[in-house]
């Protein structure tokens, strides 16, 4: 039956072989060019499992203004120069910053209005004062504590800085509004940069480093017009005086590097494969047309490039550097192809297709697990590899038969086969020693940890990890911290979520501090409520008493009868303004605060909760959360464990579909138990192999080199399918020397990505070498032996 | 005359003047860059300083000026404390960037880190400055007026968008005779307020007690 329609496939090749070479010419021409305007995407994002939290996580930091920033750290390279110096080419730096993927440079706080700013801070006080707070007010309106308080300021007024305290004492003699200051700058300490302010700018505690914060539209997922970003900013630089260093710091140059370096990574592969497999199959296969087996992988992952991007959209960059995987993957037929046609010409072919198309089916089977996933670049990877292998194996079908049979070039297949068919007397010593060596790694493997870290997958290059290092020294950013995040439509809402969510943080975290704006900007609701109290609690005579406390204490220490009358000026401001509807605008300490607590994006508003990204507290914050709607956890490391819970899940799963359709695909395809564990030799050391290895390298498991286990398991089945094919057989096709040099040139192809700068090419390679090499020499020695031990006796 | 002519004369007029004014005001800035450049040199010399002071201060707040009595030392680069004997005996030490603080009412050591307190930082840094001399510093945020008649004396005007121009008004400097330090500081503030310093038995570039850098709480 199957060789019924090998023979009619044949057959209609035969009939309309120029029409198929001609149709086949014309959609790899038009797929080359086309491969000029496929979109390629360069997150890593694609790569990752897409479950809720991660989602939210994600779609937070797009939303936020977060991750949309650049910050340049100048500093001088020279003790020639003072701070004025970088103070001023800060400024000119900042002046010269005028381009549209810039919308502001923020350099620093206005200073010259800082004693305005405050006053009208103290003004909005009463708004945020509490319940409680006002009872404790009340406490403190006696004669013991007027006076000390009265004597407190008049000592103040024999200090230095007097001339900046006599407004204060002024509007706030018992210095009722002005611990709020206090609770306003602890909210600004426990988030920020160690830094001071000198003549309105962002200066360093050691005073030699000056911050400018780069506000941009340019996602930082955008890498076009980050390149334009990042060149611009750097243009500016160089018109710098050489005798400033600037680090620029951001997510777009993690991009940008990521990018260069994957980029200049398979440039590299494609070289070095080039160099390796072209030699291999010029002298081992001694024809130039030998060429052509090489090229015709290059030819289906282009056409199947074009035709995943117009399934999928974007391709991922990280798919697509697995591209020179693939060619070794899909290289192995055209070999076997090859050296049947060479051996016995379109019969030998017919005889082989068998086995081949077992080889595609468990090959494509392993890759088809990859639709499963819940990863998009998972899934994009199987529509590439299993598009490739039928493209790859339709044009191997079509253009070898008819552009390599010529009887004069047939080559001694048995010659061949007795170069590398080794006739191993000691079947049993081989069985023995793979048990052995298989046991040594199977007992290494034991101890191998799983690394879920999603920064060991940032490949960027180490200039952008040492200005990072020497920014977070400079700057004090080292602390990480997580985020607790209220959101909504309705600014009100969230704010009112926000004071739902800190007070009971308050009660959660104990000792453990927190910043949350609640404390200073809660809801407009409780705004309103308490300034309505405290112009009531005022009203109800506490102002006659408080007046003629200050007045009678005041008088020992020589206060004029109107020293306070700011204060009770001002006692009812905020309110009147309240009751006229004017009291719209927030205070400018506030706004500026404002910025980094409550991120409006355009759809929505987020409050965040800033504290320290501890295990202990996410998972109180992850209690809070569940118990309050509308919130949920950003945290570096949650998201890290998050990630690899489901990548653990997602690969386990993937890993069982994939054994379950290789078990059963050979099962069905060979017929026969015994035989499919033999075929299944290869895979199963493979994957101990690759396991032990790892553990004595020093390396832990990670998402990139399962993957390519996968991958290295549908390889290696095709290997055990070929080699159980021949010793049952006989076929005579050079089947050896078709898996010697599939595994050679997929161990090439693998091999070259141990090059790779990039750290998921890398894990790929290490595996791929690895399993293939192990998965190789079980299928061409232990096989065979194990086939003579249990089959044939 | 024509018309004309009259307009072309009084154009031209008019540009001469201005063009004779520009240079006026040119060489009156050049004039005041070289005294103040003048002072600071001649301050410069000084590396220590010890002097006595008597602060009176007419405050708003208050009924009665207040008077503050005490001594003052200085050494160069960033050294400066500021002991105050009465009404309330203070002690600020400023080293670097670091201020120590302590009065006998509270008797307690209060550590102020200047990068961390701005407000603080800013008085701290006008006081350094007005004190040791450096009035170069602070031709960009003032207009200075540069007086001589038996006394040199300068006076500061803020600039308006500048930090002290919200709180002072002028700030007036009148130097000891023999113009090698300063005699008295009055700055008069925007709110009526106003604080003067009169310096006297001042002694320069003598060697300085080490005690003069130190706060010892008393013990109760």
């Amino acid at each position: 039956m199957t060789n019924k329609l090998f023979a009619k496939f044949f057959e209609i090749l035969n009939k309309y072989w120029k029409t198929i070479i001609i149709l086949v010419g014309l959609i790899l021409i038009f797929s080359i060019f086309k491969l000029f305007t496929i979109p390629f995407n360069n997150n890593v994002e694609l790569m990752l499992p897409q479950n809720e939290e991660f989602s939210k996580s994600l779609n937070f930091l797009r939303e936020s203004n977060f991750s949309d920033k650049i910050i340049l750290s100048l500093s001088l390279n020279t003790d020639d120069k003072t701070v004025d110096d970088l103070l001023d080419t800060a400024e000119q730096l900042k002046n010269s910053l005028k381009s549209p993927l810039i919308e502001n440079v923020e350099s620093g706080v206005e200073e010259n209005n800082i004693l305005e700013d405050i006053k009208d801070f103290l003004e909005y006080v009463p708004q945020i004062i509490t319940e409680d707070e006002l009872l404790e007010i009340d406490k403190e309106i006696n004669v013991k504590n007027v006076k000390s308080k009265l004597k407190e300021g008049y000592n103040k007024m024999l200090s230095i800085n007097s001339m900046f305290v006599s407004d204060f004492i002024q509007n706030d003699p018992l210095n009722i509004k002005t611990q709020y200051l206090q609770k306003l700058k602890a909210l600004v300490d426990s988030i920020g940069y160690r830094v001071q302010f000198k003549n309105g700018h962002f200066v360093s505690m050691d005073e030699k480093h000056v911050m400018l914060i780069l506000n941009t539209p340019v996602f930082v997922t955008d890498s076009t017009e980050s390149r334009k970003l990042v060149t611009y900013i750097k243009q500016q630089i160089l018109l710098l005086p050489n005798y400033i260093d600037v680090d620029i710091i951001g997510g777009h140059l993690h991009t940008l590097s990521n990018e260069d370096i994957i980029k200049k990574d398979i440039t590299k592969t494609v070289i070095a494969m080039t160099l390796i497999l072209l030699p291999l199959l010029i002298f081992v296969l001694k024809s130039f047309r030998a060429f052509l087996v090489f090229i015709v992988p290059v030819m289906a992952i282009v056409i199947a490039m074009n035709l995943t991007s117009y399934m999928i959209g974007t391709l991922s960059s990280f798919v697509v550097g697995l591209a020179a995987v693939i060619a070794g993957i899909t290289v192995d037929y055209g070999i076997h192809i090859y050296l049947a046609m060479k051996a016995g010409g379109i019969s030998k072919v017919k005889e082989i297709t068998k086995p081949i198309l077992v080889g595609v089916f468990t090959t494509m089977g392993v890759f088809a697990s990859f639709f499963f996933s819940s990863i998009n670049g998972y899934k994009q990877f199987a529509v590439l590899t299993n598009l490739s292998i039928i493209i790859s194996i339709f044009l191997y079908l079509v253009l070898l038969p008819k552009l390599f049979y010529k009887k004069s070039e047939k080559l001694n297949i048995k010659k061949l086969n007795n170069k590398t068919k080794i006739r191993i007397k000691g079947d049993r010593a081989i069985a023995l020693l793979w048990v052995v060596v298989i046991g040594v790694f199977i007992f290494f493997s034991k101890g191998l940890g799983f690394n879920n870290n999603i920064r060991d997958y940032d490949g960027s290059s180490d200039e952008i990890f040492s200005a990072e290092e020497r920014f977070h020294k400079t700057w004090g950013t080292e602390n990480e911290f997580a985020m607790f995040v209220s959101s909504g439509n309705e600014l009100e809402k969230v704010l009112k979520i926000n004071e739902n969510a800190n007070k009971l943080m308050e009660e959660s975290f104990g000792e453990e501090s927190f910043a949350n704006i609640a404390g200073i900007y809660p809801s407009i609701e409780t705004r309103r409520k308490n300034l309505f109290r405290w112009a009531s609690y005022w009203k109800n005579h506490n102002e006659e008493k408080l007046e003629t406390l200050l007045q009678e204490q005041g008088a020992v220490f020589g206060y004029s009868k109107e020293a306070f009358k700011p204060f009770f000026e001002t006692l009812y401001t905020s309110y009147e303004e309240e009751e006229e509807e004017e009291n719209n605008k927030d205070p400018k300490l506030i706004a500026s605060l404002k910025q980094r607590f409550l991120q409006n994006t355009g759809s929505g508003y987020y409050a965040i909760t800033y504290f320290a990204d501890k295990k202990i507290l996410v998972d109180k914050a992850r209690e809070i959360s569940e118990k309050v709607q509308n919130t949920f956890i950003i945290s570096r490391n949650n998201m890290a464990n998050s990630i690899s819970v489901s990548v653990y899940k997602e690969v386990k799963k993937l890993a069982w579909i994939a054994g379950c359709l290789i078990v059963f695909l050979a099962i069905t395809l060979l017929r026969n138990i015994r035989l499919t564990i033999l075929a299944l030799l290869p895979v199963i050391t493979s994957i101990f192999m690759i396991l032990g290895s790892f553990s004595l390298l020093g390396f832990s498991i990670n998402a990139p080199a399962i993957i390519a286990t996968l991958v290295v398991v549908g390889l290696c089945i095709d290997y055990g399918v070929f080699i159980v094919y021949d010793c049952m057989n006989d076929l005579g096709a050079g089947t050896l020397s078709a898996v010697t040099l599939s595994a050679v040139t997929t161990i090439a192809g693998g091999g070259v990505l141990l090059l790779a700068t990039h750290p998921v090419l890398f894990y790929v390679g290490i595996t791929m070498a690895i399993g293939i090499f192990s998965g190789y020499i079980v299928a061409a020695f232990v096989i065979p032996s194990c086939y003579r031990l249990w089959i044939v006796q | 005359m024509s018309l004309l002519k009259i307009r072309i004369l009084v154009l031209i007029s008019l540009f001469m003047f201005s063009f004779v004014m520009n240079g006026i005001c040119l060489d009156n800035n050049s004039d005041l860059i070289n005294n103040l450049k003048l002072i600071e040199d001649k301050m410069s010399d000084i590396n220590t300083l010890a002097t006595q002071f008597i602060q009176e201060k007419n405050l708003a707040l208050f009924n009665q000026k207040i008077e503050i009595t005490g001594f003052l030392y200085l050494q160069k680069p960033s050294s400066f404390a500021w002991h105050i004997n009465t009404p309330l005996e203070q002690r600020i030490i400023l080293k670097s960037n670091n201020v120590v603080q302590w009065d006998e009412d509270t008797n307690q050591v209060q550590k102020i880190n200047l990068s961390s307190n701005p407000t603080f930082n800013i008085v701290m840094d006008q006081m350094k400055r007005w004190i040791s001399g450096a009035y170069l510093s602070l031709v960009d945020e003032y207009i200075v007026e540069f007086k001589k008649s038996e006394f040199m004396e300068l006076k500061f005007f803020p600039k308006d968008g500048t930090m002290a121009y919200k709180l002072i008004k002028n700030i007036n400097i009148v130097f000891q005779e023999d113009e090698k330090y300063i005699e008295s500081i009055t700055i008069n503030e925007r709110n009526g307020d106003s604080t003067s310093f009169i310096f006297f038995e001042t002694q320069i570039n003598i060697v300085l007690d080490p005690i003069v850098w130190e706060v010892n709480p008393r013990d109760k």
